[in-house]
């Protein structure tokens, strides 16, 4: 099936009305859809190997025949950023990619990504009911991200899978010490400490630290939305980044203390090492993480919990949401676009998205596939070891997820399932910028927590002050280009 | 990235028309070109002749300020060697900003190619050097599993100038066997390495090629069936291709490795080694008792052989998949308790399990990480441990802890040095039978595997 009359006009009429004259689709009929995702080998073999076949098969009956799927990683997160920001000037963007909004705003400003509007609201190209039906059918949370980037009407990033931030720690440990399990962050740095100082020769090793949370930024971000000290108000249009402020300063301030202590780190403080390494080598006992990482904890060497992050305000639980959307770029051929669309579709398809998710731990992106017997069997399993953490057998002794944790997956998809049903993701706004103010554990708010963590100066205010004042201008510059 | 058919064309036929140079570089190295179309194939632009070596390396370490000779100490993949520096600190390097295909733990095609072509280069290199991606001089950094991220030029020429250094990433780009990843766009040679990309792109060329291209170094055959005792006794025979074979889980470390038995019909007992990665994926395996069969592929490592390139997907599954076929078998191994002089008589089969009868007592041993290597002044780079013990007959017996095994001490933290073993006798042990050099050694893995107790003086 070709691409509707109706949408093909509709593109175009956004091409020749939009910000970029060079920017259009139809200008060729190439019939190769490039797919730009981000990750390692285990995801584009995921899509190339299997998911693609999958579809072919699905669709051969309508498929032309020389159509060509091809599935590139460019790396992570920020690495596709990187390639597309640079194959938007040089015209050679993808059909499609794995895009944040943060992302995409940058994308949107160059008139650069099609209104997904303009599939949905076609009726040949719109979601089916076999497929799980259409907006309605997604987390909320998760389509409403996409929405209105930059303040510009229409959908511009669609989810594909999805993950939050969980706290993986050592059961085992917990057990013999009998600790109990922090809920907030004051008991998660009174935990921090009676690990610590109950064998301070150990913990005070380099590289050893009794709590470990990975992502910078997230840590900055969470913090400032859950105590309400802001981050990022986009609706000031002068300086949207409002994170430079006394409340946020003061926790940074807060963290150096117990980083100096020996109680706690971040993945930025450590050169970039994920803390899954140090859990594993029982070189922490708490890490905060993503969900989408989950395996990467995997051990056959102690018993693993899972438990809901800390929070800093329990008047106000929220927990970031993250993962990747996909969105599609104007500079492909009518043909790549609709079956790059179809591609989506197939992906997030009740039953694909649920095997998708299952296999990569994440979490899927519609309610129909929550509500699969397949997946309620899969979160269920282990659900007791969530629910109960701490159980013991009759005689004291710890239960037992299995010999080496390979429940793991599956309690982490349960804790994920809850926090879903509780409505308790957030997500910033994504505008011109945000990527910028975001950033990673060298560069904007990330950057303020590493740096002032790792500066062996005696003016620590005077560098939070310093960092602060880096991130919002190189934040503003992007805003403001 | 998206190929126009028409635009590749006309800028192929520019850039063809325009800068007719052969990818035939300064140092002799001859482009392969998989296009297997029409044989009117077009010239290629060498770009690895455009990025220059632009540091001095000499007298310098690699690890302290970002650029220094170094020597091969291990092939490992694609875009993975381990190098030692001139201080003979080791240096496993991780080939920056690309990703070729794996040809480790699993099997993927132009894989193994690309680990052939990486290895053919610097096997003809005179000399190499490794640089940080940013070309500047400063300490390189590492990614999660504290690989080095590394430029690696090389030359072929005795007493080289630095014009005579060609960059291995940009190489392994160029001829399309990884494409570019994560790379800054402040980094000196972005566009070149884009333009590379580009090239090979729009030629099609090894992993940018149609599915109907051949590698030559991915078997794409059937599994053969065959059985343990066979592997063992003709390995070489299946090396590069894919076995299936049916046997009981008797030990595994981490989620990395995993020992698989079977017994024979005359009775005796033989093992084999998995290697599985790190993502722990397939689950049948890591359960002692299992009895599982599995294809995987035949690789050689350090001159042992291997099977990797397991699989295994409860929710997309294929017909190569781990199979569980029955569950709490008994370990056909568990029946080898025996003196240790039996080990090293060679008596059992390696990679099978054996408990110990006797005890040994630990004369010396090298390794942990919390020891200095005394080759270069540092801590060694991974927590292997080797321990030389004396058995009743005083003869000496190796016993050898790999990195990721989990040996606790007292205080049930780990332990990260050999010397807290030194002079202890060590008791009820139980591990895996390996062989290096024709001496046979005992493996373990975890704290369950020994008791460790001081040496009782005798009067």
């Amino acid at each position: 099936m070709r691409i509707t009359k109706r949408i093909a006009t509709a593109l175009l009429v956004v091409a020749s009305t939009g910000l970029s004259a060079c920017q259009g689709i139809g200008d060729d009929d190439g019939h190769n859809v490039v797919f730009w995702v981000s990750g390692g080998n285990a995801t584009t073999d995921l899509i190339n190997n299997t998911l693609v076949p999958m579809f072919r098969e699905e669709y051969a009956a309508e498929m032309p025949e020389d159509l060509e799927i091809t599935v590139l990683s460019q790396g992570d997160y920020n690495g596709l950023y990187d390639a597309v920001s640079k194959a938007i000037p040089a015209g050679t963007t993808p059909t499609m990619a794995v895009a944040y909004p943060d992302h995409a705003a940058s994308y949107v400003a160059s008139n650069a990504l099609v209104d997904i509007n303009t599939f949905i609201n076609d009726e040949e190209m719109t979601f089916t009911a076999e497929e799980g039906g259409g907006a309605e059918d997604f987390v909320k949370a998760f389509w409403d991200e996409g929405k209105n980037i930059s303040g510009q009407e229409g959908l511009y990033t669609v989810p594909l899978y999805k993950s939050t931030e969980v706290m993986y720690f050592n059961r085992s440990y917990f057990h013999e010490h009998n600790l109990k399990i922090p809920t907030t962050w004051d008991e998660l740095i009174e935990v921090a400490r009676t690990i610590h100082d109950s064998n301070p020769e150990y913990w005070d090793k380099p590289e050893h630290y009794p709590v470990i949370w990975d992502s910078d930024s997230n840590l900055f971000i969470t913090h400032a939305y859950q105590m309400g000290y802001g981050y990022t108000d986009p609706s000031q249009t002068g300086n949207p980044f409002i994170f430079n402020n006394e409340g946020n300063r003061n926790f940074v301030k807060e963290l150096k203390g117990y980083y100096d202590d020996h109680l706690f780190a971040t993945k930025g403080s450590l050169g970039g090492q994920y803390s899954s390494s140090f859990l594993t080598n029982e070189q922490c006992i708490i890490a905060i993480g993503s969900t989408g990482g989950s395996t990467y904890n995997i051990t056959p060497n102690f018993q693993l919990g899972i438990a809901p992050e800390p929070v800093f305000n329990t008047q106000n639980v929220a927990y970031i949401q993250q993962g990747p959307d996909v969105c599609f770029f104007r500079r492909s051929s009518e043909t790549e676009l609709e079956w790059g669309w179809r591609f989506y579709r197939f992906l997030t398809s009740t039953l694909t998205n649920y095997r998708i998710c299952s296999t990569l731990s994440y979490n899927p992106v519609r309610y129909s596939s929550y509500e699969l017997d397949q997946y309620q069997d899969y979160v269920s399993q282990y659900a007791a070891f969530v629910d109960e953490p701490m159980a013991t057998d009759n005689e004291g002794n710890l239960l037992h997820v299995d010999s080496n944790n390979m429940g793991l997956q599956s309690m982490v998809a349960y804790q994920t399932q809850k926090i879903v049903q509780a409505n308790q993701l957030f997500y910033s706004p994504a505008f011109l910028g945000s990527a910028e103010a975001r950033g990673d554990e060298t560069t904007g708010v990330g950057n303020v927590i590493a740096g002032t963590l790792t500066f062996t100066g005696s003016d620590i205010d005077g560098q939070i002050m310093n960092l602060m004042n880096v991130a919002v201008n190189n934040a503003l510059m992007a805003y403001t280009e | 990235m998206r190929i126009n058919r028409l635009a590749g064309i006309l800028s192929l036929a520019t850039m063809a028309a325009v800068l007719p140079v052969s990818c035939n570089g300064g140092n002799g190295n001859n482009s392969s070109n998989s296009n297997t179309g029409s044989g009117d194939e077009p010239e290629l632009i060498d770009y690895a002749a455009q990025a220059k070596l632009n540091l001095e390396y000499e007298e310098k370490n690699f690890l302290d300020v970002g650029v220094g000779e170094v020597t091969v100490q291990m092939y490992i993949d694609g875009d993975t060697t381990h190098f030692i520096e001139l201080d003979k600190r080791q240096v496993d390097a991780r080939y920056a900003n690309i990703n070729t295909p794996e040809s480790t733990a699993d099997i993927q095609k132009w894989g193994k190619s690309a680990s052939l072509f990486v290895q053919d280069k610097l096997e003809s290199a005179s000399t190499i050097v490794l640089t940080n991606p940013t070309m500047r001089e400063e300490a390189p950094e590492h990614d999660d599993n504290q690989r080095w991220l590394s430029l690696i030029w090389y030359a072929t020429v005795e007493s080289p100038t630095l014009d005579d250094f060609r960059c291995l990433n940009l190489e392994i780009v160029q001829e399309g066997y990884s494409a570019i990843t994560g790379m800054e766009s402040y980094y000196p040679f972005y566009d070149i390495f884009h333009d590379a990309q580009k090239q090979a792109q729009d030629n099609r060329l090894h992993i940018f090629a149609p599915d109907t291209v051949v590698d030559p170094n991915y078997y794409v055959g059937e599994a053969a069936e065959i059985s343990i005792e066979e592997f063992n006794k003709n390995a070489a025979k299946y090396a590069g291709k894919k076995v299936h074979m049916t046997g009981i889980v008797s030990t595994f470390m981490g989620v990395q490795s995993v020992w698989v038995e079977s017994v024979s019909d005359d009775g005796s007992i033989w093992g084999v080694y998995l290697f599985t990665g790190y993502s722990g994926n397939a689950k049948p395996l890591f359960k002692v008792g299992n009895m599982v069969e599995f294809t995987g592929a035949v690789t050689e490592f350090n001159g042992d052989y291997q099977i990797t390139d397991l699989q295994y997907n409860q929710y997309f599954p294929t017909e190569d998949d781990v199979v569980l076929i029955s569950e709490n078998n008994p370990v056909p191994s568990a029946s080898q308790v025996a003196p240790s002089s039996q080990v090293l008589a060679g008596d059992f089969n390696v990679n099978t399990t054996v408990t110990l009868s006797d005890d040994l007592v630990v004369t010396r041993g090298w390794g942990g990480t919390d020891e200095i290597d005394p080759d270069t002044g540092v801590n060694y780079a991974n927590n292997a441990i080797t321990l030389w013990c004396t058995n009743p007959e005083g003869e000496d017996v190796q016993v050898y802890m790999p990195n990721g095994a989990m040996l606790r001490g007292d205080d049930g933290m780990l332990i990260h040095s050999w010397t807290y073993f030194e002079g202890k006798t060590l008791s009820n042990l139980h591990g895996v039978i390996d062989s290096y050099n024709g001496r046979y050694s005992l493996q373990l893995l975890s704290t369950n595997d020994v008791t460790i107790s001081a040496t009782e003086t005798v009067a």
